[in-house]
């Protein structure tokens, strides 16, 4: 290892030092090992006589009285997950141990004053926690309503469902502790304040007293107020933000299919640009709610500046359409449209699904007609059926769309010469009837 | 020769290295090598060690052949507890030869 690898990795394994201490020692170093090139030694030794670079970072940390051991992002998924559930239930444990010793340790008057504003305090949470589970119920079935089909289908829905519930339950469980263990650890503070007040009676004046109780009822909404507030909060993300984030994901897909076009060929500037001002919007409101939520500043500069790009990609997405023509028809070279001949013979009324054209050909025979069928084979096939009842003949056109649909090279052709065939007529079928004078009165 | 031998008395040696002369990282580093022979890895932590526990201070010195150098330097608190250290290891050594003769006379 020459001296930069070494110092390099130094540096990474004394991460958690602050930049000045970390700078420091790696300045050090490097200079003893200079020192040491100078004295004779070559690059490798210098490096060598350092020793395993673990054993000198550990000891290096362990000389700022720091845990050499704690190691940010180098523990497995597993390690990482560990711990995360000990210190949740850890958590937990602690939050319920300190709402059961508040309780025991409360003071709670049952005047029906207090038991009436715990009830109604009570129905509040409820009634709040009820509402915070519409976004979930919303998410839920959007999501099972897009996967519900086939056994899969199913299984996965209601995996979704399941865990969505939990989520829920978890976020109440939560909910509930935290309120409580702030509901009875006010009390504590109200008996401490209490006791010093007692104290302080002697030499306090009203006017203290009288502040202190005014602090105790703050302390009593903000319990019951601030969760509402988070239930507020949480229900804005989940109504704004999952929108914002499908609308994001739906503008990257358009952005990609963009550039793909542009690969072949199609330069749509005006478009890319539009939505990639959408995007910035789409981003900046997201990004806008989360700092209204952590009271952050909040700064309009990107608004303005994806408002300008949707501005710019709306007027060049409108001048490049408006370079295009249309043109009400089929190009017949370059779209195979192929013809198919039918000869029928009719003797009777007969309905023809769906004559579009009826010629006449006095050429024809009576009771023989032709029929033309003209698509484009590439798109579409056609194949006829004919019922003959008592009075009535029926001979209907049916049209079956290729399962070997691609993306017509000549539909991309149009858009780099911008112009626009009816491509409707593609998957249409043109149906021309040819009969006698005679026999067309048979033909409907 | 024993790690743990070497690691008791790295302290003592460095901080009498430092209480004759001020000495930068190399100099220390060669110094107390020449004593006990432990690498930079050893070395190099205890004298962040001493720094951080106040019995060393450090400061900078521009030198002629180079960049500055960073100088070690005893402190007050250093020198008591050089002393301290000094009084443990006579005494410690005292012992342990005393037993080593009366174990070599049983023999």
């Amino acid at each position: 290892m020459n001296k930069e690898q070494f110092l390099k990795k130094l540096e990474k394994k004394l991460e958690i030092l602050s930049v000045e201490e970390r700078e420091d020692t790696i300045n050090e170093y490097s200079d003893i090992i200079d020192e040491k090139m100078k004295h004779g030694k070559t690059e490798e030794e210098a490096v060598k006589e350092a020793g395993d670079i673990n054993e000198l970072a550990k000891e290096i940390i362990a000389a700022y009285k720091i845990n050499p051991d704690y190691k940010k992002n180098n523990n497995s998924f597993v390690e990482n997950t560990e711990e995360v559930i000990k210190k949740g239930a850890k958590k937990i444990s602690e939050v319920t141990e300190e709402v059961v010793d508040n309780i025991k340790n409360s003071e709670f008057e049952f005047t029906t004053e207090n038991v009436f504003e715990l009830v109604i305090k009570v129905i509040l949470v409820l009634f709040a926690l009820a509402i915070l589970k519409i976004p979930f119920y919303i998410v839920e079935e959007l999501v099972t309503s897009i996967f519900e089909f086939g056994i899969f289908g199913s299984i996965t829905s209601f995996l979704f469902k399941f865990v969505i519930e939990l989520a829920y339950l978890i976020l109440c469980i939560l909910i509930i502790l935290n309120l409580l263990k702030k509901y009875t650890s006010k009390d504590k503070t109200e008996k401490v304040k209490k006791e010093t007040t007692s104290k302080k009676k002697e030499t306090s004046t009203e006017v203290e007293e009288e502040t202190q109780i005014k602090e105790i009822k703050k302390n009593n909404k903000i319990t019951v107020g601030s969760i509402l507030l988070l239930i507020v909060k949480i229900f804005v993300v989940i109504c704004f933000i999952i929108p914002l984030i499908s609308l994001i994901v739906a503008f990257s897909v358009t952005i990609s299919l963009i550039i793909y076009l542009m690969f072949k060929g199609i330069y749509a500037y005006g478009i890319l640009i539009l939505i990639i001002g959408l995007l910035g919007f789409c981003g900046n409101f997201i990004s806008l709610i989360v700092n209204i939520m952590n009271n952050k500043k909040i700064h309009f500069y990107p608004f303005i500046i994806s408002f300008i790009l949707t501005l710019i990609g709306c007027f060049m997405t409108i001048d490049y359409i408006s370079g295009f023509k249309y043109i009400d028809e089929l190009d017949q070279t370059r779209y195979n449209l192929v013809t198919d001949k039918y000869e029928e013979t009719i003797t009777q009324n007969t309905i023809i699904y769906y004559m579009d054209e009826l010629k006449i050909d006095n050429n024809l025979p009576d009771n023989k007609i032709v029929i033309e069928v003209t698509y484009g084979d590439e798109y579409i096939d056609v194949y006829k059926t004919r019922t003959d009842l008592n009075n009535l003949s029926k001979i209907m056109f049916h049209k079956d769309i290729d399962d070997r649909i691609t993306m017509n090279t000549n539909i991309l052709d149009d858009i780099k010469n911008k112009t626009i065939y009816n491509y409707s007529l593609l998957g249409d079928a043109k149906i021309v009837v040819y009969s006698n004078e005679k026999t067309s009165k048979y033909v409907n | 020769m024993n790690t743990q031998f070497k690691k008791g008395v790295l302290e003592l040696i460095v901080l009498l290295s430092i209480n004759k002369n001020d000495m930068y990282g190399y100099e220390l580093i060669e110094k107390v090598s020449s004593v006990v022979d432990v690498n930079d890895g050893t070395i190099y932590p205890l004298l962040k060690r001493l720094t951080n526990e106040k019995y060393a201070e450090t400061y900078l010195l521009e030198s002629s052949e180079g960049p500055s150098r960073k100088y070690y330097h005893i402190t007050v608190l250093g020198k008591e507890r050089l002393e301290v250290l000094k009084n443990t290891w006579q005494e410690f050594s005292t012992s342990v030869s005393k037993f080593i003769k009366e174990s070599d006379k049983n023999e």
